[in-house]
């Protein structure tokens, strides 16, 4: 039952699965040319000297994209449920409605964590060869809390989009921009790690945010 | 043999917003019948389906679906119930092929036959996405599916939605067909009357709040008359035997359960002689005006 | 039924919690005011603070007694500071408290230093770069590599990214033959090339003694200190002073201010003669010129200037300016008992944490308020819930009832049963 429902999460989001992936190879890839440009201007020495003194992020477009694949993943994975009300299947299918929200939403969240594991090596991996490790590290540190906002993007846009009433969507919309600008603040590398173990947390409680909204779903609240 | 109904609705009262849909619904639908809920656009047909589904919460009242509330109906009972949405709503980005592989990951009792039998006699190819294929040709998905799944109830949220005839005469014979097997209940929902008078045994008509009538299709259709007369009474009084009286062109017309005999006497009573007073037998669409009135 | 109740409470925790930060957020955005902090300095002929305001009073001048001046009796009265206007105009004296004015030693003997408690409470990537300290020629140079000093002492070349191993083994030894210990608890210099020169680093080892550190003629060079055995010191901030005087500033865990200068081969911490000063919370800045040296702390309740010998730091004159609320800080004592950020609101850390800022207890009659007001919203509801709901109000304010408000909109049907 399980497998049916992992296969149907996969022919909803089988495009974005392809493109997810390459529009963060493309970015990486255009962050690495851009890095090397500016190496080859400035020379090595002097690059480096730049992102010691100044703190300076190397993957900058990193900053929003990780939001932006959480917010995309659970837009075409849950409208269409709540198109015509289709969830109203998915519920009530033999298996218990709980396994079976959870089952989506670990798919969500798998998909989304493995991107991002990819992407942080992807990024990491070749740096380490050029750099020491603490500028590695500082950059890791950098990303980190950006990433952490892929998850959170997904489990709010999925609390949105299955929530029946506008009433309570537009808070809802107004409630996750806010919190998801916690996870993209303007910081020097490292300046995040006191927040990080807090970010993880809320990531954590908003797994149940859905439930909520499905709970609702199944009152028909109008 | 298991005397308990399939489905129990008690006091069912619902309201959208301030609008009262129903107050104290009651019925049964008996194991191996066919039970239509029929009534106007917005009598509540739909709303019925989802409170008993559980995907609408009454203001009052329980619904019962084999035994089980219909708030926390388990997914064993799940697996006997198949259910057609409104609009034949299905995961329209699946292609045929791909559905039909969906739905037998939940169903050990699964027949695939039963689909691609069905399937088949479409002009559509087994990588034809379901969104690309007509009303008719999504209706006749939903029902393979249906009979796929084997469940020992059907529950049909107005299935002749958006069909021609050729596929809702279709849909008509193959539930009867199911029905007929071993016992199987069909719950179904319509505005659409004159398919349910081959298709159901008891019927449920149901007027804004209310019900109007629960009865044995066949004893409506032997016993609800139309009769016409001419009067020279310009008002008719309001009498329990009498439903939907009007004055149409020079003549009256009006409808009972009640034999030409005692429509008449019934006149008497009320001191208005009435001429050419005319019986006619009705079709179930007829009946249901009768009851419910022209809008 | 129970579960749902759990997660409307987990919404609306969550909904306070961004209330809590984005509506004070809002309301100080709109409620921005100028810093109209004046500018005071030590004036060598007066003996006395003088002080520029800003913002609606901008350009008038006064003594710390009261005595006001006139834009050219200011620029007069503070020879040391605006030499380059006067000697425009012709009207630079030849001395001053009866010492001859030397034009090159006005200039060399500037000081102008800031600090700010950020520059401890931000985070280090744990690299450096190593200048040469007698460059052969005007200028430094890059040296083409950066290290890491934690564990040990590391040097890693830029363009190969590997290990220069014989450069890091000469570091090492003359660190521990020094004495140092590791692990290094923080290394201070300055990473910027455009500097007049370099004196490397003063790193604190696990021992607490502080080194100096850097290269002489490519060749390491490490000295102990030796500093008094009182100082604990907790942070330190190099300055290139022109008159190369002294390295920088020593702030200990005492609370006390010290210059580090050498003589002679041997460090010695001279004391500023200010009041405690505490690096984690105060900002200084100096303006010192060849007499005085004006010092400004700024403090939780003011600013407190100090006018110091240049020569012995010893403290000739105090003044003590009370801070003036800006608008915002009006605004919230009133408004937000307790308020939400995640940057500091004062800017003396870099780092990103939740932070509760507390304001004053006068806001809290607005809680109280709220609270009774929420009783009359939600008195159609069980006396529990109505209680529960006035008590969540009276804790979280504004932020509280927005929460509740919301939720309340979202879930009450049209014939106000609720959910």
């Amino acid at each position: 039952m399980y497998k049916a429902i992992l296969y149907k999460e996969f022919i909803k989001t089988r495009a974005v699965i392809i493109i997810l992936p390459t529009l963060f190879a493309a970015v990486a890839v255009f962050s690495f040319l851009q890095l090397f440009e500016e190496i080859r201007l400035a020379g090595k020495v002097s690059f480096l000297e730049t992102v010691i003194q100044k703190d300076t992020a190397m993957f900058p477009y990193f900053k929003h994209l990780p939001t932006f694949a959480g917010v995309l993943l659970a837009s075409v994975q849950y409208l269409p449920e709540i198109q015509y009300k289709r969830l109203k299947l998915t519920l009530h299918l033999p298996i218990k409605e709980s396994k079976t929200i959870i089952t989506m939403l670990l798919y969500g969240i798998t998909i989304v964590v493995t991107l991002l594991l990819i992407t942080i090596a992807a990024l990491l991996i070749p740096l380490a060869k050029t750099f020491p490790a603490e500028i590695v590290n500082a950059q890791f540190m950098t990303l980190i809390p950006h990433f952490i906002a892929a998850p959170a993007a997904y489990l709010l846009t999925t609390w949105i989009c299955i929530e029946p009433t506008w009433k309570f969507k537009i808070p809802g919309i107004i409630a996750a921009t806010y919190a998801l600008t916690f996870f993209t603040m303007t910081a020097k590398p490292g300046a995040y790690m006191p927040f990080v173990p807090y970010l993880i947390a809320f990531v954590v409680i908003a797994f149940c945010f859905p439930f909520l909204s499905v709970a609702r779903f199944k009152e028909g609240i109008q | 043999m298991n005397t308990q109904p399939v489905i129990q609705c008690e006091n069912i009262t619902h309201y959208y917003g301030n609008r009262l849909i129903y107050r104290d619904l009651n019925f049964e639908v008996q194991r191996g019948k066919i039970l239509g809920l029929l009534g106007k656009n917005g009598t509540g047909k739909t709303t019925i389906i989802n409170i008993l589904n559980g995907f609408l919460k009454p203001r009052s009242g329980t619904c019962k679906l084999f035994g089980e509330k219909m708030d926390s109906i388990s997914p064993k009972t799940r697996n006997r119930v198949g259910i057609l949405l409104e609009g034949h709503v299905q995961h329209s980005y699946f292609n045929v092929e791909q559905i039909e592989k969906y739905y037998a990951g939940f169903f050990p009792q699964w027949d695939k036959n039963a689909y691609y039998n069905l399937i088949d006699k479409l002009h559509v190819t087994r990588k034809q996405k379901i969104n690309t294929m007509s009303c008719g040709q999504r209706s006749q998905v939903a029902l393979g599916l249906l009979f796929a799944q084997h469940p020992d109830i059907l529950i049909l949220d107005d299935f002749s939605m958006g069909l021609d005839p050729g596929y809702r005469r279709l849909f008509v014979e193959k539930i009867k067909e199911f029905a007929a097997n071993d016992n199987k209940t069909v719950f179904l929902t319509s505005h659409i009357i004159q398919d349910m008078e081959r298709l159901i045994d008891d019927c449920i008509i149901l007027d804004y709040g209310k019900i109007l009538l629960h009865e044995k299709t066949q004893h409506i259709l032997n016993t609800f008359k139309r009769f016409t007369f001419k009067t020279n009474a310009t008002n008719i009084p309001n009498s329990n035997i009498l439903h939907n009286t009007e004055k149409l062109g020079d003549r009256w017309e009006t409808y009972s359960f009640e034999n030409i005999n005692t429509v008449r006497d019934n006149f008497s009573k009320h001191n208005i002689n009435v001429d050419n007073i005319t019986e006619e037998k009705l079709s179930l669409e007829d009946a249901f005006i009768g009851l419910t009135g022209k809008y | 039924m129970k579960n749902k109740q759990l997660l409307y409470s987990v919404i609306v925790a969550f909904l306070t919690i961004i209330s809590l930060w984005a509506i004070p957020e809002l309301v100080k955005t709109a409620s921005v005011s100028p810093n109209n902090a004046p500018f005071v300095y030590y004036s060598a002929p007066e003996r006395k603070f003088l002080i520029r305001e800003t913002g609606r009073n901008k350009n008038k001048f006064h003594d710390d007694e009261g005595k006001t001046y006139t834009d050219k009796e200011y620029d007069t009265a503070l020879p040391l500071l605006n030499f380059r206007q006067l000697t425009i105009n012709g009207e630079m004296p030849d001395s001053v408290l009866g010492i001859a004015i030397d034009p090159r030693q006005l200039r060399t003997k500037q000081v102008h230093f800031r600090y700010s408690p950020i520059e401890m409470h931000t985070p280090n990537i744990g690299l450096y770069i190593m200048y040469e300290s007698l460059p052969k020629k005007a200028k430094l140079e890059s040296p083409g590599d950066v290290f890491q000093i934690k564990k040990n002492i590391e040097f890693i070349d830029v363009q190969t990214n590997a290990v220069n191993k014989d450069k890091s083994e000469k570091f090492q030894s003359a660190l521990l033959k020094a004495g140092y210990t590791f692990p290094e608890q923080w290394t201070s210099g300055n990473l910027n090339i455009r500097k007049p020169y370099d004196e490397g680093y003063f790193s604190l080892d696990n021992k607490n003694k502080l080194f100096h550190v850097k290269m002489v003629n490519g060749r390491p060079f490490v000295r102990d200190t030796k500093l008094d055995s009182r100082i604990e010191p907790a942070f330190f901030s190099m300055l290139e002073v022109a008159d190369k005087r002294f390295y920088g500033f020593l702030f200990d865990k005492a609370g006390n201010v010290y210059i580090v200068e050498e003589k002679s081969g041997k460090y010695n911490a001279l004391q500023l003669d200010i009041n405690h000063f505490n690096p984690h919370k105060d900002e200084l800045m100096i303006l010192g010129n060849m007499l005085y040296w004006t010092v400004a702390v700024k403090t939780d309740n003011g600013k407190h200037y100090y006018a110091l010998d240049t020569e012995t730091l010893q403290q000739q004159r105090y003044l003590h300016i009370k801070a003036d609320d800006n608008r915002w800080n009006v605004i919230s004592k009133w408004l937000f008992p307790v308020y939400l950020t995640f940057k500091d609101t004062d800017k003396h850390s870099e780092f990103i944490k939740p932070r509760l800022n507390f304001t004053d207890r006068n806001a809290l009659a607005i809680n109280l308020l709220l609270a009774l007001t929420a009783i009359f919203i939600f008195h159609r509801e069980s006396r529990k819930k109505t209680a529960c709901k006035s008590l969540y109000t009276l804790i979280f304010g504004i932020a509280g009832i927005v929460a509740l408000l919301v939720l309340e909109f979202a879930t009450r049907t049209n014939n106000n049963k609720h959910l």
